[in-house]
């Protein structure tokens, strides 16, 4: 069974798991991010002959994410505060509370160093660390060299390495 | 060999040959800061990771499915027919091949994903044929393909006793049966609703994937009874038909509810 049999909505619909997350990674905004795939998914759609079989439909998908989310979003967004919901972020198990706060001022922490990273060394660690795609893959999604996606890789791992460090332990 | 963050990066990404590798673990073993370093890294990595694992796993909005579902095929130039779930006449969109690639896409890495992913089509699909009088693709023939795709999506991936709306109808799954010839067979009881006052028990068998052809169907008028208004199960005169075409087909008892759960994640293959 290849892809090309596969009805290509179909085939979208199995990678909204994917793809939500990749959107939450640019947005870090739940409903903006929704919006924004669905977007993406309709606009590859549309332009689905584009699309070379036997290259990665998940990283052709993640690049039309990120360039509609560049394109068509950002600029018109209005410029959120700092505040982060705290629902949002994981619930995770702690022992007291004071364990919990910890691990949400982590997770903010860490949310914030990513919003901060350059869109395009963003944009390769949630292709890559976050999302498993390979170097090349990645690298064929975003029209760059392997050596590229690897040195814009290891910038963004490097400064969150360093962000978190920060605090101590 | 140049130990920066680059070379450690590398190594925590399984880029490096075995003589590199080996290079990083000898420094690492004689530098606790080094050793320090690499663990940093790994544990950064991880953290990004793990902070947008919620977002993996939540189920996806009915939504978002159905606005993909529903928009043209690309494969079809100019034929601008969106694919109308529920109806036998439309395009379509191959069930079989978007179930694989479901299974190809999540198989092994957590069923439950997958089978989330399918819950959450279904209620696509439920909202989409829950219109009034959406009962056109409610053309069951004995011996034929069944078309209805929430039925089909039912009889794939719903364990039996669950309850499910199709095609605007209440469907319970009752029981999965091995065939005599091999693969297997599921009965089904479709109630009335206000458009047809029809009552149907009958055997679906799967004949590939997310395909399943009617067997045996008895169909029951139950006229309109306001005391009665819901679900009623089908009585004894459909169960006798369907039993004897049960007795002849399939081996006797139904299949285990832990059996029948293990072939539903495994696509149907014993």
């Amino acid at each position: 069974m290849t892809l090309t049999d596969t009805d290509p909505r179909a085939a979208l619909v199995s990678l909204l798991p994917r793809l939500r997350r990749f959107a939450h990674g640019l947005t870090h905004d739940g409903p903006l991010a929704d919006d924004l795939v669905q977007t993406a998914c309709l606009k590859a759609l549309e332009r689905w002959h584009q699309w070379e079989p036997g290259t990665s439909l998940a990283g052709w998908m993640f690049r039309i994410v990120q360039t509609t989310w560049l394109d068509d979003y950002r600029a018109n967004r209005r410029h959120k505060t700092e505040t982060l919901d705290d629902d949002s972020l994981p619930e995770l198990p702690g022992e007291d509370g004071r364990r919990v706060l910890e691990v949400r001022s982590e997770a903010r922490q860490l949310r914030r160093l990513i919003e901060q990273l350059p869109d395009e060394q963003r944009a390769v660690l949630l292709m890559v660390t976050v999302d498993g795609l390979s170097y090349k893959d990645a690298a064929q999604a975003l029209g760059v060299p392997v050596g590229t996606v690897m040195s814009r890789l290891s910038r963004a791992r490097i400064r969150l390495a360093d962000g978190l460090g920060e605090r101590g332990h | 060999m140049n130990l920066n963050d680059d070379t450690l990066l590398a190594y925590l990404d399984g880029e490096l040959d075995e003589a590199q590798c080996a290079a990083v673990e000898t420094a690492c073993a004689a530098q606790p800061a080094l050793a320090e370093r690499l663990d940093r890294l790994a544990l950064s990595d991880e953290r990004v990771r793990r902070s947008y694992q919620a977002v993996l796993e939540e189920p996806v909005p009915p939504h978002l499915i159905a606005a993909i579902l529903s928009a043209p095929d690309p494969r079809h130039h100019g034929a601008v027919q969106p694919a109308r779930i529920g109806s036998p006449a439309s395009p379509g969109i191959r069930w079989s091949a978007w179930l694989d690639t479901l299974r190809a896409n999540w198989g092994g890495r957590g069923m439950a994903v997958m089978a989330s992913v399918a819950l959450m089509v279904l209620g696509a699909v439920m909202a989409l044929t829950l219109r009034p009088g959406a009962d056109e693709g409610w053309a069951l023939t004995a011996g034929e393909p069944l078309q209805d795709r929430s039925l089909l999506v039912a009889l794939e991936t719903a364990p039996s006793g669950r309850e499910v709306e199709a095609a605007g109808r209440r469907v319970q799954l009752l029981a999965s049966f091995e065939r005599t010839q091999g693969g297997f067979c599921r009965e089904f009881n479709a109630s009335e609703n206000g458009a047809d006052p029809a009552d149907h028990l009958g055997v679906a068998c799967r004949t590939g994937p997310g395909q399943w052809t009617l067997e045996v169907m008895a169909t029951e008028n139950r006229p309109a009874d306001p005391q009665q208004a819901g679900y009623r199960t089908a009585s004894e005169r459909q169960f006798e038909i369907v039993d004897a075409w049960r007795l002849a087909h399939t081996r006797g008892q139904p299949v285990e509810p832990a059996q029948e759960r293990a072939l539903i994640e495994r696509g149907w293959h014993p």
